[in-house]
């Protein structure tokens, strides 16, 4: 992962010294210039992530409907959840593909073609809608743990067992893990995009060097106060 | 720690869902536990072994170097 990560920065060092130096922006005028393609792009994989977690929504309510035998409950209730975290993993990715696609789309095509940036905003809208419903899926898949009385990420926290709490805290510490060497890097990036096409990145290199301290301060603060 | 989880499951005849139930834990939690990826709070231990009716010691195996 490490290794992959790396890679990739120095690639992406490597692609924005290359064309702004010895290229004069040939490759970065080009993505400009056919963005509308870019989006139209972005649109498609987004929406056919999204329908891939709309089917599995499907196939999972038809699981919860069905009743199985003692030795097939197990399995059956792995499937479902294992199924629930794709359905998951489907929307955030959507949800992402299409927050960058209407917030690109809207700062290059907003009046060039503002149909297809529309759609990706239309596309938000309706995964906040999937993700109300997804919910309400949750609550179908354990009745017995009154899941519909969670008001707050804290009630949702307090209505987990110890095991669920310990594959969380794995899963957020990798994360953070993650996180933070690539918003370091992404400074650098944004640095480097800024000094070599004069299109000045300072504001979003100050939010995510906010966000850098934040999510370090929050960690080292509650490590802190649990010590 | 070695546990018993399994054996005491087939004892029982009890799935890890039904065991879940009983417990008042997850089915996630019961499988962790017993693949021993995850070591259990006192209070989940106790719950455990009260299912099986066995004290906590038959349940969860220490290894004497563990303790």
């Amino acid at each position: 992962m490490k290794l992959i990560g790396t890679t990739g920065f120095l690639l992406m060092v490597g692609l924005i010294v290359y064309d702004n130096i010895w290229n004069d922006g040939i490759i970065f005028n080009r993505i400009i210039e056919s963005y509308d393609l870019v989006i139209i792009l972005l649109n498609v994989v987004g929406s056919l992530i999204l329908i891939i977690g709309i089917v599995l929504w499907f196939k999972l309510k038809k699981l919860i409907q069905q009743t199985v035998s003692f030795e097939d409950e197990d399995e059956h209730n792995t499937n479902k959840e294992r199924i629930y975290s794709n359905i998951t993993l489907s929307i955030r990715i959507a949800f992402a593909i299409f927050l960058f696609a209407t917030a690109t789309g809207f700062i290059v095509l907003r009046d060039s073609h503002p149909g297809i940036v529309f759609y990706a905003l239309i596309m938000i809208g309706i995964i906040f809608i999937v993700q109300q419903g997804l919910a309400l899926i949750m609550v179908k898949m354990y009745p017995e743990r009154k899941l519909e009385e969670i008001r707050s990420p804290e009630d949702l926290f307090d209505k987990m067992d110890d095991g669920e709490k310990y594959v969380m805290l794995k899963a957020y510490y990798k994360a953070y893990n993650i996180v933070s060497p690539v918003l370091s890097f992404s400074i650098m990036l944004s640095a480097l995009y800024s000094t070599f096409t004069g299109i000045s990145q300072i504001f979003s290199i100050f939010f995510m060097t906010l966000l850098l301290i934040a999510i370090d301060v929050i960690y080292l603060k509650t490590v802190k106060e649990n010590m | 720690m070695k546990n018993r989880l399994k054996e005491l499951r087939a004892r029982e005849s009890l799935n890890q869902t039904q065991l879940a139930k009983k417990a008042k834990i997850s089915r996630q939690t019961v499988s962790l536990i017993e693949r021993g990826e995850y070591m259990p709070s006192l209070i989940i231990a106790v719950r455990i072994a009260r299912v099986f009716n066995e004290p906590v010691e038959n349940v969860f195996l220490f290894e004497e170097e563990e303790l």
